[in-house]
Formats: structure tokens, sequence, C-alpha cells
């Protein structure tokens, strides 16, 4: 509400807290939906420097549209030539000292089949389930990252995981 | 039906005790847990670094940096408009001299724009604008020259001591230090000195020489002889016969005892130097000595 006192992003301070608080989730949001290749982070800073450019033109409550909207147009400029790739780590199991070769070798297997999965649904489900599951938020905030209703974020997270549960059926790793 | 609501709820974390045990009871549940768990092997967090501000700020002023730049580029346009400008000033209204020179012991023949004919004799320059010479015909002449004029626009010819006007002819002009010479071969010509105007037609010609006028005889040929590498002189002071030959040879010729104003009439080659140094001092009985390849001494011939 306290930016409600300026009726732009040109002040510095005003600016600085718009990226503080959007860079993050605007670059998670695109990597989810578009994938490593295409370099979200590159695109989301390439917005603020648009925002910048135009900061008088912007209000700060504007802020976020413009930046998603660049961002999202500049990914979608090139997603056509690319297909969406994320990148996977290594989660430290308990049990991981006394893995068996073969159990790491299946555990291989599983990831990839996973990213592959990840990598069939579409952006609204992939994004969502994502959000949720590896970024740990909450529905209601998704909701509001994607300026959708609640129950449509929940709808895309299940049939996310109806998809992922049937890609991965027969893998059992624990 | 009853497990896909279940799946759905457990995944909005909305279970009950009760439910969460008919879930665990699935024969699926592990792989369930597993894909949601795995799920943070995904996390962008791990897999992109989202750059801070700072580095936002710097790639801001590497921008800025270039964009300060951008005054160059409307300079720049500028600069080509001024640079065009420049040129196309000198291509319509800059008017270089073009000078053509005839060295001593050389002549020269060139056509002019407008295809008229020019010859130099040796030691002779002229100087003229290319540009509308059609129609502007006016050149400059020092030293001796034969034109062949084109009709057309009046062609004027300047020297230090007259100007020669035509519309199309053949005439000759020589201008050296005191004197000044024309001889019209074809068509008519206009001579204007500073005191008088005379017009002069085929076959003319007239002499100034320090001021005095004096018509010349008709010309029996149709071009001057030095066209020929002949100079003929008609009651020409020696001192100027002997210049004559001095810029035909490109040597020097020293006047020792000898009256320069004595008036010669005859004529000399310009390719044997010792004949044509006979061709005066017989007549005139000079005696010629050549104190070296380049310098003639004259002096006064026995009795």
């Amino acid at each position: 509400m306290k930016e409600k006192l300026f009726d732009n992003v040109c002040e510095d301070s005003v600016f600085e807290k718009l990226y503080e608080r959007l860079s993050k989730e605007l670059c998670h949001l695109f990597y989810y939906k578009f994938g490593a290749l295409l370099s979200p982070e590159d695109k989301v800073q390439e917005a603020f420097i648009k925002l910048w450019e135009n900061c008088a033109k912007v209000s700060p409550d504007k802020a976020k549209s413009f930046l998603y909207t660049l961002t999202n147009n500049a990914l979608l400029n090139e997603v056509k030539h690319h297909k969406v790739v994320l990148k996977y780590q290594q989660l430290n199991h308990k049990s991981s000292s006394n893995e068996s070769p073969e159990f790491l070798l299946e555990k291989e297997e599983y990831f990839r089949k996973y990213q592959s999965a990840l990598e069939k649904l579409n952006e609204e489900q992939r994004t969502a389930f994502l959000l949720n599951k590896a970024e740990g938020k909450k529905h209601e905030e998704i909701a509001e990252i994607l300026g959708v209703t609640r129950k449509v974020v929940e709808y895309r997270i299940y049939s996310a995981f109806k998809l992922l549960k049937t890609e991965l059926e027969g893998f059992n790793i624990k | 039906m009853e497990q896909n609501d279940l799946i759905q709820k457990w995944l909005s974390d909305g279970l009950n005790e009760k439910e969460q045990e008919l879930f665990d009871a699935l024969p699926e549940a592990g792989l369930y847990k597993c894909v949601v768990e795995d799920a943070k092997a995904f996390r962008a967090s791990d897999a992109i670094e989202v750059k801070s501000f700072e580095h936002f700020k710097d790639e801001l002023k590497g921008r800025q940096k270039k964009s300060k730049l951008r005054w160059l580029q409307p300079a720049l346009r500028l600069t080509g408009v001024f640079l065009l400008g420049i040129a196309l000033f000198y291509s319509l209204f800059y008017n270089p001299l073009q000078q053509i020179e005839a060295d001593f012991g050389e002549k020269i023949s060139l056509y002019l724009p407008d295809q008229s004919q020019v010859t130099l004799n040796a030691g002779s320059e002229i100087s003229f604008q290319k540009k509308n010479w059609k129609s502007k015909r006016v050149l400059n002449l020092s030293g001796e020259a034969f034109f062949d004029v084109m009709k057309g626009e009046a062609f004027t010819v300047k020297t230090a001591l007259g100007e020669v006007r035509v519309l199309g002819t053949e005439f000759n002009i020589i201008q050296r230090a005191l004197y000044f010479e024309v001889q019209c071969y074809e068509g008519q010509v206009q001579v204007v000195t500073p005191n008088e105007v005379l017009i002069l037609t085929e076959g003319q010609g007239i002499r100034f020489y320090q001021g005095n006028k004096m018509k010349l005889s008709q010309a029996d040929n149709s071009k001057p002889q030095w066209l020929d590498n002949r100079s003929s002189f008609s009651r020409i002071p020696l001192l100027e016969v002997f210049a004559e030959m001095e810029r035909q040879y490109g040597i020097q010729i020293e006047l020792i005892g000898v009256d320069e104003q004595t008036l010669f009439t005859g004529s000399f080659a310009h390719d044997k130097l010792e004949e044509a140094l006979q061709a005066i001092a017989i007549p005139m009985n000079l005696k010629t000595e050549m104190i070296n390849p380049k310098t003639v001494r004259v002096g006064p011939g026995e009795h």
C-alpha cells in the first residue's frame, strides 16, 4: 500500500523493492513454464531493464503484469525453437551411502523419466505442480501468481500428478 | 473415483487422519509420495540463478553507457548531411581552375571541353574553368598559343596585355613580356587592348611592341610555323628572337656586346640548336659560342 504513494516506478527505492519482490518469483515461474534452455533469468532481467526505461509510464501495481507480459512474450518468441528442459538435482536420501549400483542406476533412470514426464506436461500443469511441490508454495499463492482461481490451481496440480504417476508407474525406488 | 478424490485431497494437504490411513493403504501410495517428494529435485532455485539487484544495476549502467552514445547517432547523421552538403556545394559551385603549362622545349596540344583545340608553344601556360566551359569560354594565356576554336558562344582569351574574342576561327596569340601579337588564320577575331578594339580578318595580324602598334603582313600560311617546329620572325628585335630560342631549347643565351633591339627577319628550327644558332648568327653577323651544353654566348661577329 505504501507504493500507492508513487504513481510510477522511477524512484530508486520503489524499483529496488519491486526487483527484490518480483525477480525471483518471475524467474522461477518462467523456469517452470519454459525450462532452463531459454534462460528465463536473462529474460526477466531484460524485462526489468525495459521497466526501468519505461518507469514513468508504469505504476507500481501494474509493474508485475508489465514484467510478466514482457518476459512471457520474449520467451514465447523463442519457445517454438526449443523444447522445455528442466534440470534436476540429486536429492539427498538418507540411505544414499549404502545404495547398490543397480539401485543408483534405476534412480538415475527414474529421474530421467521424471524429467521427460515433466516436459510432456503442458506449461499450465507443470507450472502449477512445480510451484506447489518443488517450490512449496500454497495453492492460494499460486493462484495469485498465475492470476487464476484456487480451484483451477488444484485441478492443474491434480492433472499434472495423474500424468506423472502414469509415466512413472513401475518404478520402485524406495 | 473414491481413490481420485483421495489423491486430490492429498495433493491439497486436505486429508484428515482417517483419510490419510486410507491413502497410505493404497497399493501405489509409495510411488505417489515419491512423485510429489521428488518434485523438489526440479526446484528452480537449484537450476537457475536469479540475478541480484546489484547485478541488475551493473547491467543497467552498461546499457546507459550505450544509451549515452545515442547522441552520437544523430550527430553522425548530421555530420553525414553536412558532408553531403559540402560535397554537393563543391560539385555544383566549386570550379577549380584547370592549368596547363608547356615547359621549355615542349609543345602541348590539347582539346578544350568543346573540342576547340589549343596548341601551346614552349614556355606558355593557359588556365580555364572546365565546368560550364561551353557556356562561358574564357581562358587565360601567358605565352604563345595557337587556337582552333569550334563555333559556339564567344570565345575569349585573356592575356596580360589584352583580350582576344572570337566566335569560331583559327588564330595565334603571342604575349611575351612587352610584346603582344595576334595572327588570325581563319574567320574573324576581335582584339581588345586597354587602349583600343580591333577586328582582324583572315590572314591579318597585329603586333604591339612596347606600346607600338604594327600591322603584320598577310600570313601566307594557314597556321603558325611553330606548329611545324619552326619559329619564324618578321622584324622582331633580337632580344625576343633569342628569348624564343631559350624557350624552345631550354638553354641560357648570354648576349654580350650585341644590340638587342636590332630587328630580325627569318626563322629557326626547333630540333637542331647548332643550325638554329647559325640561322640567326650568319645573317646578323654574330658569333656564337657554346660555353656548356646549356649555355650559349653570343657576341658580335668579325668584320
